[in-house]
């Protein structure tokens, strides 16, 4: 057990109190500016890139890992609390989070939140330490053809959020489709539907449109409606804790959301919003109360925030193992590792095996520090509920605008956040559910992109999906699940019409006796 | 409840935006002139199907209002002008944002949004609102070195630039 | 009410002023501050060179403190524009490059690198022609035979469309008598996509700047066929394009560019800064760690360079079919 030796020298690293006192900062500003929303962990540690230069690699690579894994957890809370995702990968967990805390239920969304983060962020990291390189392996199995199966099998995640009306919920997909189009067209650089704006040449962000529909969308209706409401909203009922059911209904989502999340974190273009999607998915498909997704079900605030955190572990594999950034904020710890003359890569394990291995145990420690801030904080964040609602609201549309901003220092993003916001706020009067355009808007460009680039390489040859075994297994994972549900619906309503027309029948048997 | 001559005004309005979209986005396709760079696939393949799906989900949705066009609108009651006030105070940011600076702007919101929502309060919240903008303010732009928009009034002056 | 604001914003301004006016003198050949715009997103290249250079600046106190500010979008121009138009409240420079020239001609932005003014060049980055290391293609000249028979066969895993990789590998598809506009080249989302789809062999050929593929080559996991620079990298064993038989040279560049509006002192100031900076011990520490080759051009000689250069480019992009 080479490797086992290795970890135990890497936390004899990290657990000097020097190294441990840059863990606690990292994983204390990580929930920090996951907590704010507009700024994530890529632009936080470019930030602090030269702010750290003075400081052994060792220590600043600590400090970073626990901003990243930091990030991911302090992501959820603003989803929950004030349905305000400060980051993309945490715009699910705001779909059942918020509805949760409508319900007077945030402490509980918070702690499986956290706990499922824990769990996963462990879990992922002990896979990290031990299946990296057959991860990696595995990773470079996936080609063009191969994302756009898996781009298709997340597609079908619309299935669970389309709501009560079918053409209602595939509007709003369509509509989040077509904002994926804007901006320059990577594979010819044409620039489509972009008015001639060059701020919109790059597209339109989905934290913005998140917030936008979300944020915004959600105050003006709610400001609409304050007048006829005599519910009072957000009051916390009965425990702040987890009950027994909450914790049974949890475990499980946990342990999938993080097999989603690591594997797919560690493709090269797999992202953190993907396993997010399958797994809010899957839960609703397993649930024995599909019916409660959508207000307020904790599988799926637990099952996304697992596979969140995994994936930000998974991120890890490729990037140490290969010197291969996954993510902005990979991007920049690559920068970072190149400021320090270091070069990641295959040749990082043995050439610095005390940075590697003191990271990997770091990322233990910093998992346990995060539940031991973020549990507490739980029950501390919810008091923010307690606000009185136009104080809360009017603080929700300050974040939001401020987030929209600093983005990209840009005051066109604020202009495209209120028209969102309106659209959303339309989309709520007209019962158009939003979760639909978000999932189209994030993987529309994705699977565009990668079906092109798959028909560039084979040049226009289209058996190159079905082909290849990998895509061809996700394209048919994929067609069950659309086509199985859709054969039950149709069976059921089948029996329910057969039993109709008997009871009809009996009844005008009944009228003629 | 008759409203007989009339589409149920839901399905109705979210039909006419999608099959709008549809349109724009067939227009333009349309009206781009070919790429000269070579692509197996072009740029306008997928705006074409997403155009075309919106011509028919738009269609469907107008269909959907015609045959619930003698049932109850589904609509909730709405306070259009809270909602118009909230709405003007956002939008006032996309031009005062930058002039006026961070502070002044996010307290006017946030006094406006306030009393939208039934505040009365209104010097508590210009206070509270102020409070609020500075901090956030001080802490983005000094702590974390990013950049709000900064107004020659307020701003230059709690934080002067050197 | 009226007058008492106006005066206490006339107060505040004297105040300022004045502030400014005592602190002015004492130090009249050195910038008290700089703002330094990248136009792209955290952890880019041009990131990378803005984050570098503040980083020496100010400690060597070359110049007082250095911020930097990303805007990224439109290949470039979406920060080229807000730098051009904003009133600087600090002395204020741009990184620019390569990319830039070109996301210029692209976009058809409206603003254009003419209204900025050129401080120095500062480095190259040459671009790597890479193949797998189980491929059957072993050198340039198999690649160019492979390209000759059937240029739709060879697919390029490259950078974004008309950046210098897209440029580089249509250049070199003309040189060898192909033509430019059937190259098979499949456009990436930067570096580690392309590395990704390189390794895993789902491209024919990857094109991309050379530290992309350093840890690869090192490890014998790819193989590098040529460096597109009119050099070899320092230390890397690889030949150049020309030693392959292409008579061809294409690098990445990147520079400085003041603020249109700066005064003449500001800009004195700053391109002895940066003159200063390119002598810094740490400055050649930093070129060397990066992969970066020392193509140091004062304001004058960068200034008619960047004249050349946007011909250049421009020349290149009507060749690859994008203009």
């Amino acid at each position: 057990m080479d490797t086992f030796a290795a970890l135990m020298h890497g936390f004899a690293v990290a657990i000097t109190p020097y190294n441990l006192m840059w863990s606690l900062i990292g994983v204390t500003l990580g929930t920090a500016i996951g907590v704010l929303p507009g700024i994530g962990p890529a632009l936080t540690v470019a930030l602090l890139l030269p702010v750290t230069y003075g400081l052994e690699p060792t220590s600043a690579f600590i400090m970073f890992a626990g901003i990243y894994y930091g990030a991911m957890y302090g992501g959820s809370t603003t989803s929950i609390l004030l349905n305000t995702p400060g980051e993309s990968a945490s715009i699910v967990t705001a779909l059942d989070g918020h509805a949760m805390a409508r319900k007077g239920r945030g402490a509980q969304a918070l702690a499986t939140a956290a706990i499922g983060s824990f769990v996963a962020g462990t879990i992922a990291t002990i896979a990290l330490t031990f299946v990296a390189p057959l991860m990696v392996k595995l990773a470079l199995l996936f080609g063009p053809a191969e994302y756009f199966a898996l781009m298709v099998l997340a597609l079908t995640t619309v299935t669970a959020v389309l709501g009560a009306s079918l053409s209602r919920g595939l509007a709003s997909l369509l509509f989040g489709l077509a904002l994926g189009l804007v901006g320059i067209d990577l594979q010819t650089g044409q620039a489509r539907f972009s008015l001639g704006i060059p701020e919109l040449l790059d597209g339109i962000d989905v934290v913005i449109v998140a917030v936008g529909l979300f944020a915004v969308g959600e105050t003006l209706f709610t400001v609409s409606r304050h007048r006829f409401e005599t519910e009072e909203l957000y009051d916390l009922k009965g425990s702040k804790w987890m009950s027994k059911e909450d914790w049974s209904r949890s475990w499980k989502p946990w342990l999938r959301g993080t097999l989603l999340g690591f594997p797919i974190g560690a493709l090269p273009a797999g992202g953190s919003e993907i396993p997010t999607f399958l797994s809010y998915l899957t839960e609703k498909r397993l649930s024995k109360n599909p019916e409660e997704f959508g207000h307020g079900a904790i599988e799926a605030v637990a099952g996304p925030e697992a596979a969140n955190n995994a994936s930000a572990a998974g991120v890890l594999a490729p990037l140490l193992a290969l010197g291969l950034p996954t993510s902005a904020t990979a991007a920049i710890m690559l920068a970072a590792f190149q400021q320090y003359g270091l070069q990641p890569g295959p040749l990082l394990f043995d050439n610095n095996p005390e940075l590697v291995w003191g990271l990997i145990a770091s990322l233990y420690i910093g998992n346990v520090m995060l539940l031991m801030l973020n549990l507490p904080l739980a029950g501390v964040w919810v008091k923010l509920l307690a606000i009185p609602r136009p104080w809360l609201f009017s603080g929700i549309l300050l974040f939001a605008t401020m987030g929209a901003y600093t983005l990209n220092n840009n005051i066109v993003d604020v202009a495209i956040l209120w028209i969102i916001g309106i659209i959303g706020f339309g989309m709520r009067v007209f019962n158009v559910p939003v979760a639909p355009c978000i999932v189209g808007l994030i993987l529309g460009p994705l699977a565009e992109q990668q079906f092109r680039r798959a028909l560039t390489i084979s040049q226009g040859d289209a058996t190159i999906f079905v082909t290849h075994p990998i895509s061809l297994a996700l394209l048919l994972v994929a067609a069950l699940l659309v086509l199985l549900p859709t054969f039950f619906r149709w069976k059921s309503l089948r029996d329910e019409r057969a039993q109709a027309s008997l009871d009809a029948t009996h009844s005008t048997k009944a009228e003629n006796v | 409840m008759y409203k007989s001559a009339r589409l149920r005004v839901g399905e109705t309005v979210v039909g006419l935006f999608t099959l709008g979209i549809g349109m724009f986005l067939a227009i333009d396709t349309w009206r781009t002139p070919p790429s000269a760079a070579v692509a197996v696939v072009g740029p306008g393949m997928f705006p074409t199907l997403i155009a075309i799906g919106m011509g028919i989900v738009g269609l469907q949705l107008l269909w959907e209002g015609y045959l619930h066009r003698f049932a109850e609108e589904d609509i909730p009651d709405l306070d259009w002008r809270a909602v118009g006030i909230v709405a003007a105070a956002l939008a006032s940011q996309i031009f005062l944002l930058e002039p006026l600076g961070w502070i002044i702007c996010g307290t006017v919101v946030f006094t406006v949004a306030a009393m939208a929502f039934g505040s009365r309060r209104h010097v508590l919240n210009v206070v509270f609102g102020l409070l609020l903008t500075s901090v956030t303010y001080l802490v983005f732009d000094y702590g974390l070195d990013l950049d709000l928009p900064t107004g020659s009034l307020i701003e230059d002056v709690i934080a002067p630039t050197e | 009410m009226q007058i008492s604001r106006r005066a206490f914003a006339t107060l505040i301004a004297t105040a300022t002023t004045a502030a400014l006016l005592m602190q002015n003198p004492a130090q009249a050949q050195e910038l008290k501050s700089l703002h330094l715009m990248a136009p792209s997103s955290p952890g880019s290249g041009y990131d990378q060179l803005a984050r570098t250079i503040q980083i020496i600046l100010q400690d060597n106190k070359l110049t007082g403190p250095v911020e930097v500010q990303n805007v990224a979008g439109g290949g470039g121009t979406v920060g080229l524009s807000q730098f051009i138009t904003t009133r600087p409240r600090h002395p204020s420079g741009m990184v620019i490059g390569f990319a830039l020239v070109g996301g210029v001609l692209t976009t058809k932005s409206a603003v254009t690198l003419d209204q900025t003014v050129p401080v120095a060049r500062l480095m190259g980055e040459a671009d790597a022609i890479v193949v797998p290391a189980g491929s059957d293609i072993k050198t340039l000249a198999d690649l160019i035979e492979r390209l000759k028979a059937d240029p739709t066969k060879v697919s390029w895993a490259g950078g974004s469309i008309g950046g210098v990789d897209h440029v580089a590998a249509g250049l070199i598809a003309k040189t060898v008598g192909v033509d430019p506009k059937k190259i098979n080249y499949v456009v990436h989302a930067g570096g580690g996509e392309v590395l990704a789809s390189t390794l895993g062999g789902h491209a024919t050929v990857g094109i991309s700047g050379y530290e992309e593929f350093r840890a690869q080559v090192d490890a014998g996991q790819l193989r590098a066929l040529a460096v597109t620079g009119e050099e070899r990298i320092p230390g890397v064993a690889v030949p150049t394009l020309k030693e392959g038989g292409v008579d061809l040279a294409v690098m990445n560049w990147r520079g400085i560019m003041a603020h249109p509006k700066a005064t003449e002192a500001e800009r004195a100031a700053l391109e002895k800064a940066i003159g200063d900076l390119v002598k810094t011990p740490q400055w050649k520490d930093a070129l060397a760690k990066r992969g970066w080759i020392d193509t140091y051009l004062p304001a004058k000689e960068f200034g008619s360079f960047l004249a050349d250069e946007q011909k250049r480019v421009e020349t290149a992009l009507k060749e690859v079919g994008l203009l």
